[in-house]
Order: structure tokens, then sequence, then C-alpha cells
């Protein structure tokens, strides 16, 4: 028997472990639906380090997972569980034989527990169907800057550096109660999960809180298994019940009720002064929004098209009027009286810290088009219309003052490697989280998705981190890379013992998205 | 060994002597003594370095304690060894007012932090009156919960440093970048720090800790509001959480309320019979700009939802003269001494406010069973997360020095947490007994946990037979 042959009926064998498994229905293997499902905006397919999966499985419900995960141990072939598939930097197939979990058939809101404020959802449940029903009972749930369209508990494994965080924290305190199949096969079921699985109110222990081997500062890219069900938080909302959209997409604009919110846009001679007013507004305990966005945001969020992108910067509209701008949003959750308060206490920090307000005109053009979706969504993908992709370096969670120093950092990269990165303004975005008592800090620039710049690039970003992991630094952008830069990291930071530890434990066969979330091979 | 541990932290810094021995294998808990062989008392993180290797050159078990006040049995050594006492490390090592956050060393005390931060117009997040004496990283890393359930990322733990059961040094979230001031939690790798909370010294020992500090109001109010049963409170707290209305809001029954004020018994008698069962006690603060217009919004939304209850709120209850400063200044400035009077056992763990009527039910009727009833009973109840959930707590007095009074309150203890465990409670702590009884009712969590541990500490010597260790 040829080589072809047997693996041929190797593929046969599999093929009918999965069917048995989840319905003939359920199992792809054509090529055409293969290959629709390894393109995105991310440089691996456009630089050839991505292959189609051999097989896309859509399972419906945990058992069925569990089935799916036991038959890629048994043959020992790496699966991938997707959610919105959004991200795959991590997340396209990168060896042969690679089975993708697509959970489309998995997109329910098991309950909402409107009392308690908190929801049961499955992995295709997007932010856009969560918040739609949590804001019929005025709740709302925060939303990275993914889209509508992302898988809500992707958004909460992942980063979750939300836009109303400032208020809520990182999507790592939502997460409640956890379902989630091992890459081993077996349940995993946390928080109060773990003693009745119909209950996920609560996300620690019992004891020792196992919830942080899902994420880290940009989650486990797939490598320890596939969450199922999660509970997570909901938090009080004084908005409509109903999201307020006029028009149509891409010209849609949404605008919030005058008795309860009020954006402000205010201007600072420079970062340090921007940084230090968002200080005072966090000290305050004022705010339910605090935003310090690079003037290639605006015009991301801002522009329909390209073409339209391009025209805009070259004039300039932005760039002159709103750099070292903070955009505050402040919300009345007690009453119109707390917003009322809260206009006051703002405007005198305003005062103090000599801001000055961003031009009428534009302060319309952003917020109605766009900052409010810093609240509901964040149109991710309109980061990719300058240039078809965009990459970022230097992006750091400390304190905001470290935040400056880093997003400093960021532009002599940004310097150093223009071109081929495109024109993009010194783009610090730094946001406030928990009223203050952190900041991110993320350096974004739109690039080229033409192969030869992308990989240039990369390899320097790269070098890059390579350089800052042996100096003791963590630049921000390597834990995106999964598992490549805790290969490196690991022993520096000293959590290569554990690290390793874990995922030989859990993960025997070496199935779970490999090298994610760090390799053991060899 | 004694030899060696003297060459590790100091001879004066081990204590081997019956006496010494004694006071250590014994604490507030109805858990047996169990009497270590040494106590090590280490003043430095390389200190404790050094403990930790020569407990695994010697398959020493260790036992970490923060401080000489402990409730629970999870400082007593199940398997002898080596208690690794930190209460000298007792610094603060940085107060940052800027980002509002705290280092400290696990010594360091509940009454020391929050004087140091009153010179900073900070406070700390703590427990419900904590033993001033107590330690204040034990009280984080264990998640004792807060009175204030408006910050809604909860979580003062920030980042620490960690001595590995096989004694590398570990340093948590962005302090593992020197670079860094150590703000946020997650990473290095996984989140890797949540292993260690809850964890009762059986995955690390903590050596510093990043807490996060609030401002500390200088003008606020202190609202109180009765209910005759404690299902009564529930949805005008969920109310008033709703609509962001509060710092401190929690319920004590009258029992707590009468200790936590009383002068003397006679005092104590006459709270007993003026006080309503249950009280809501809720703080409105003016934050650091225009406070009292902050106060006045919040006291008017507070009035409303007071009315649609027909609930009257007051600045007492029961009559109690004096009743609202007294409580605000217990909760700004933490006294020398103990506040509860009286040596109780207590039996808590989480759920949400609308079923804790249900669980007092039950509680109340087995106290009822060893003749005990709401007049000596304590029931506290705290609201987290904005209402999302509550701890709820139930305490019964009981005075250590009669065996007879011990045994009965164990063994109403250890029933009741069966029945509550039975009925959904969720012990997200679970010390001593409670274990046993929550570790057998989720195997696939019990398993991971048993293999972390294996990971962590290989040989097994962080505070062996704790939790499902």
């Amino acid at each position: 028997m040829t080589a072809i042959t047997k693996q041929h009926e190797l593929h046969e064998q599999i093929l009918k472990s999965f069917q048995a498994a989840i319905g003939d229905e359920n199992v792809k293997d054509n090529s055409a639906t293969i290959n629709a499902y390894y393109g995105d905006w991310l440089p691996p397919k456009v630089l050839g380090m991505s292959m189609p999966p051999e097989f896309v499985v859509l399972p419906n419900g945990t058992m069925e997972v569990q089935a799916v995960i036991r038959i890629c141990n048994r043959y020992k072939i790496p699966f991938i569980p997707v959610g919105s598939n959004q991200w795959s930097l991590t997340g396209s197939p990168n060896r042969p034989h690679t089975v993708l979990i697509d959970c489309k058939r998995m997109g329910k809101i098991h309950e909402i527990d409107d009392k308690n404020m908190y929801a049961v959802i499955e992995p295709l449940c997007t932010l856009a169907q969560i918040q739609a029903e949590a804001y019929k009972l005025g709740l709302y749930i925060g939303s990275p800057e993914a889209s509508a369209t992302a898988s809500a508990i992707g958004g909460h494994v992942f980063q979750g550096m939300w836009g109303v965080g400032y208020r809520l924290g990182v999507a790592y305190r939502n997460i409640l109660g956890i379902e989630w199949v091992l890459p081993s096969g077996e349940i995993l079921r946390t928080g109060s999960f773990s003693q009745d699985a119909t209950d996920g109110f609560w996300g620690e222990g019992p004891g020792p809180d196992l919830r942080g081997m899902l994420r880290g500062y940009a989650g486990a890219m797939g490598g320890v298994g596939m969450v199922t069900k999660m509970a997570v938080k909901l938090h009080p909302y004084p908005g409509p019940k109903v999201w307020p959209v006029e028009g149509t997409i891409p010209n849609q604009t949404s605008t919030l009720p005058e008795d309860r919110f009020k954006w402000y846009m205010v201007k600072y001679e420079s970062l340090e002064d921007a940084i230090k007013f968002m200080y005072e507004v966090g000290r305050a305990e004022i705010a339910g929004v605090v935003q310090k966005w690079p003037t290639v945001y605006y015009i991301w969020w801002w522009a329909n098209s390209c073409e339209q992108y391009w025209t805009e910067w070259k004039k300039r509209t932005f760039q002159d009027n709103v750099k070292n701008a903070v955009g505050v949003c402040l919300w009345g959750f007690t009453s119109g009286k707390q917003l009322e308060y809260e206009k006051r206490v703002l405007e005198d920090i305003i005062e103090e810290t000599g801001g000055k307000p961003v031009k009428q005109e534009v302060q319309d053009m952003w917020v109605a088009r766009t900052a409010n979706n810093w609240i509901r969504d964040t149109h991710g993908s309109r980061m990719m219309r300058p240039s078809g992709t965009f990459l970022a370096l230097r992006l750091n969670t400390d304190t905001l003052q470290y935040s400056i120093d880093h997003v400093k950092q960021g532009y002599e990269w940004v310097n150093k490697f223009s071109p081929p990165i495109l024109d993009s303004d010194g783009p610090d975005w730094i946001g406030g989280y928990d009223f203050g008592h952190f900041g991110f800090g993320e350096t974004d620039f739109p690039v080229e998705k033409d192969p030869a710049v992308l990989g240039d690039l990369l390899g320097k970003l790269l070098e890059m981190t390579k350089q800052d992991v042996q100096n003791g630094l963590e630049n921000g952008v390597g834990p995106f890379l999964g598992g490549v830069y805790h290969a490196m990291a690991a022993p520096v930071f000293g959590y290569d013992r554990l690290l390793r530890g874990i995922k030989k434990a859990i993960d025997p066969n070496l199935v779970s998205n490999p090298p994610h979330n760090i390799p053991i091979e060899g | 060994m004694i030899k060696e541990l003297k060459d590790i932290v100091g001879s004066k810094n081990v204590l081997d002597d019956q006496e010494a021995l004694e006071l250590y294998s014994v604490d507030r808990s109805l858990a047996s003594p169990k009497k270590p062989i040494a106590v090590a008392k280490p003043k430095s993180t390389a200190h404790v370095q050094e403990l930790v290797k020569f407990a695994n050159k010697t398959l020493t078990p260790l036992v970490p304690s923060s401080s000489g006040i402990h409730f629970y049995g999870a400082t007593l050594p199940e398997q002898g060894g080596v208690i690794v006492d930190l209460s000298g490390m007792n610094k603060i090592l940085e107060i940052d007012a800027l980002n509002r956050k705290a280092k400290i060393e696990p010594g360091v005390t509940w009454q020391q932090l929050n004087e140091a931060l009153k010179e900073h117009d900070q406070m700390a997040l703590n427990p419900l009156f904590p033993h001033p004496k107590s330690s204040a990283l034990t009280s984080s890393i264990e998640r004792e919960p807060m009175l204030i359930p408006k910050y809604e990322y909860g979580e003062p733990a920030l980042t620490m440093e960690v001595v590995l059961p096989t004694g590398d040094i570990f340093h948590t979230g962005s302090a593992a970048d020197k670079h860094t001031k150590g703000a946020y939690p997650e990473g290095p790798g996984i989140d890797f720090w949540r292993t260690f909370l809850g964890a009762q010294g059986t995955m690390g020992i903590v050596c510093w800790l990043n807490v996060k500090t609030e401002y500390r109001p200088k003008h606020q109010k202190c609202f109180f509001i009765g209910f005759d049963d404690l299902g009564d409170a529930a949805d005008p707290i969920y109310k008033l959480q709703r609509r962001h209305v509060g710092n401190e809001c929690f319920v004590l029954s009258k029992f707590l309320l009468a200790q936590l004020i009383a002068a003397d018994a006679r005092d104590f008698d006459a709270l007993m019979n003026a006080l309503p069962n249950y009280i809501l006690v809720l703080v409105i603060a003016g934050a650091p700009r225009r406070p009292l217009e902050r106060i006045a919004y919040e006291q008017e939304a507070l009035m409303e939802i007071a009315a649609d209850f027909r609930l009257q709120p007051g600045k007492t209850v029961g009559g109690v003269a004096g009743l609202e400063s007294m409580i605000i200044d217990k909760l700004r400035n933490l006294p020398a001494g103990d506040y509860w009077k009286t040596p109780s056992q207590d039996v808590f763990f989480i759920t949400t406010m609308d079923k804790a009527a249900g669980y007092e039910d039950i509680a109340m009727g087995y106290a009822a069973g060893y003749g005990l009833s709401l007049n000596d009973v304590g029931v506290y109840m705290q609201p987290l997360e904005r209402g999302r959930a509550c701890h709820l707590q139930f305490s019964f007095p009981c005075d250590p020095s009669c065996d007879a009074e011990k045994e009965n309150i164990g063994a109403l203890t250890t029933e009741l947490a069966k029945q509550l465990i039975d009925e959904g409670a969720f012990f997200s702590r679970p010390y001593g007994p409670w274990a046993d009884m929550v570790y057998r009712r989720s195997a696939s969590y019990t398993a991971m946990l048993k293999e972390l541990k294996k990971i962590y500490d290989p040989n097994g010597i962080l505070n062996p037979g704790k939790l499902c260790f």
C-alpha cells in the first residue's frame, strides 16, 4: 500500500469517526469549504505561513465537542477551536491534518439572569447578540475593538481591552463559571459551575482559581482546549432598550440620550498633559469611557473607504485637531443629576489642566459616527480600510504614566520602520482602566498588505521582541504571537516550568493548536 | 533541622520551645491542635526562598502564616513541619497615591495599612471590620469580601512576588517586567496569579503584594434601614446597586450590630431589645471633587428607591444615639482592639441575594435545633459587584474555653455547611471540613487542581493536607 493510499484511508477513517460523532452534515472536507476557512486579514495567509485545514467540523454542544476532541486525540491530529474567526495570527492551521472546530451551531444565549446580572452564553454568541438582549433589561456588556460580530466568549478569553473597561475593568474580570473541554477531552467546570453545571453565577474557585489558565495578556490561542459555555457578568446601563441608530452603514450614526450621556473631546498641548487629565478624571471617580485615541483611529473609524481615508489624511483634519485629545463619555447611572454633577466636575478638571475643546465640527464628525461605538462595538474591521491590514508594536498595560514611555518607544520603532509602515502621525492609543488604576498603551499603524512588506516587517518585529525579552521587557506584542513568544519569554520571566508542565498535563497528545500556548514538542 | 533553620533566618528567629509550639498549634477555629516541629520567622524573600529549598531537601512541610490572627485552621500544620511566620516581613514597601495602590509585605496589618494610607487620602478595600492585627495581604489573596460593592472591577489584588514551592521566585502580572510599576495583574504567560488566590498558602508563599487603594472620603453620610426579615432587604439593595448609589453597603443582624457598638453587657441587652432583626448600612460618600454635590444626588436616589419600597432610611435605627458617627468612625479608623466581643465560628459562602432568605431559613432552623435564635446568631450579608452576588455569613458564638460548647457548635456548623452545600450554596473558599464536602462534588475541578499542585509543588511541601491536597 502506498503512502498516499494509506493517507487516504486514514482520512476516510477519521472522516467517518467525525461523522458518527456529530452527523455527516456537520463534517466538511471538500476543497471549496476548506479553502473558505483560511483566508483573513492577518498576515499568515498573505505570507504563506498557514495552510488549509483537513477537516472543518461543526459540533453542537459540549458532548459533541468532547467527542471531536477525543477523536483528535485518538488520531493525534491537531485541532483549532474558532469563534467568529476574527483573529487568526495564531488561529490559522500551521501544520498538516488540522481540524478546525467551528462553533457555528453553538450560538445560544442559554440564560440571562436580569436580577443577578449575568448571562450564560455559547461560543458563537456575538457581542451584538448579547448586547441587544442585555440592553432590553437595562444591562450591558463591554466590547473590544473587534466589531459587533465577534464572539463574546472569544473576546473574554482573548484580550478584552474594552472601551468601557475604564469602568468595568478588562474582560478577564468578567468571566464567571466556565464549561470547557480540555485538550485531553476531559470536561472542566470552573467557579460555581464546578458544583452545579446549571449555575455559573460565580467565577472564583473553589479554592485556587483556574480561570486564569484560559487567559494571560492575550489568551491561550486555542492551546488549552475549547470553551463550550461561559457565564459572563452584565452591568447596569442607563441607556435605551434598543441601541439608537440613524442611517445605514457606512454612514450610520448613533446618538445616546442627552440626559444620561455626554461626550467631551478635550485637547492638550502634550501627551503628558493629556495623561495628567486622565489621572484626574479617574481620581474623581467620574465617567464611563476615557480614551486617548491616536489620530489614525479617528480617521480609521470615520472614513468610508480607502480613498476617503487618504484624502482626509492629506487634509490633516484630524492630525491638526485631535493630537493629544482625550475623549470622555460621562454616564448618568444614578440619574440625570449624576450626569449634571459629573459635567461640573469634568469642566473643573478641564479648566485646571488647561484643556481645550476639540473644534465642534471635528467633534461632530467623530462622536455620532464613531465614538458611541466604543460603548456598543467598535467596528474594528474599519482598521483595514487604509491598507488592507494593520499591525501594532509596543503595547503594554501598567500605569497610565508607564503608557507614555511605552508608546513613545513605539514612535521610535515606527519611525525606524517607516517605510514600509505607512504615515501614522505617532500613533499612541492610551486607555484608562479601573478608574485609572492602570492604563493601556498601544502603537497601531497601517501597513501595506503585501507579502514582501509584511514578511520584512514581521521579521523586524520579531527581532525587536527578542531584544526586548532579553532586556526583561514585556513589549506586549509578543503574547499575541502565542507559543512562539512564550518559548522565548517563559525562561526569562520565570514561568517556563509551570506553563510547559500545564500544557503537558492537559494536552498529552499535543493536539490543541500546537505550538500554543507553548511548544513542548521535542 | 533546627540548626539549619537557624542558619537560614538567624537564631533569634527560630522557635522550638514547647510553649511557642503550643501557641502555633491552635487558632480561633474549632480545628484540633496540630503542633509544628518549629517556627521560622523570615525577614526577607531570600530567607523564604532558602526555607523552601531546605524543605524540598528534607521533605519538610512548610506552613505559611502571616499574622497571629487566624480563624479557619488554614495555618495549622496538618502533617507537622515548620510554620513560616511571615509577621516580621511587615513593611509597606510603597504607597503610590497617583496610581492608587500600595505594595505590602505579608506581615502588614490592617491597622498599619489603614494608618499609613490616611496620610495619602487613601484607604484600603478591607473586609467587614477586620481584626486590626490581621494581615492585609492574606485578606486580599484569600478573597475576603470588600465592603464596597461599587467597584465593578473588584479584586484589589494586583501583582505579587511569590516564592514557588520549588524555591524559584516568580513575579506576576506586569511586575514580571522590572521597568513597570506592577499595576496590572495579567500574565506573564497565563494568569498564574489567580492560582495563588484562595490557595491557603498551598501554591506559593507571597512575599509582597500590590493592592488597589481608593480615595478616603472626607465627607459622608451613613444611612440605616431596619428589616424584620433578611429577604426584605434584597430588592431595595438590588435597586440601590443597580443605580450606583453608595459606597459601603452591607446588612448585619442585630446581634452583630449590637456587638459592634455596645459599650458593655447592659448596653448590649438594651440594643438587642431596641434594634430590628436586620439592619442595612449604606454609606453615601463624597468624591475628591464637589463631594457634597455627589452626596446630594445619591441621597436623593436613595430616598426615591426607599419610597418605592415604603422604607425610611435614617441616620440611626432603633433609636440608638450617635450611630452614624460610630459606624463611620469604625469604618475609617481601625482601632487597636478586636471589634467582635464574642468569639464565634463562622459559616460563609457565595450566593445571590434573592436566595439569601432561603439559606437564612435553613441556618436558623439548624440553630433552633441547638437552642439558638436570631438573638444569639450573627448574620452578615455583603452585596458584591453591584449586587450581582453576595457573601452570606452566619456566626455562631462559641466560648473557646468550653469543650461542650465547642463540640455543639462544631456539630452545628458542620451539619449546616453540608446542608447549605446540598442546597446550592457555593463555598468558594473551602476551609477545614468544608473542603472535603466541596471537592467531592467537583471531580473535574479537583482533578485539575491536583495536577496543578503536582506541577507547582512536586514534593508536596507547601501546607499539605489543605483543600484537596
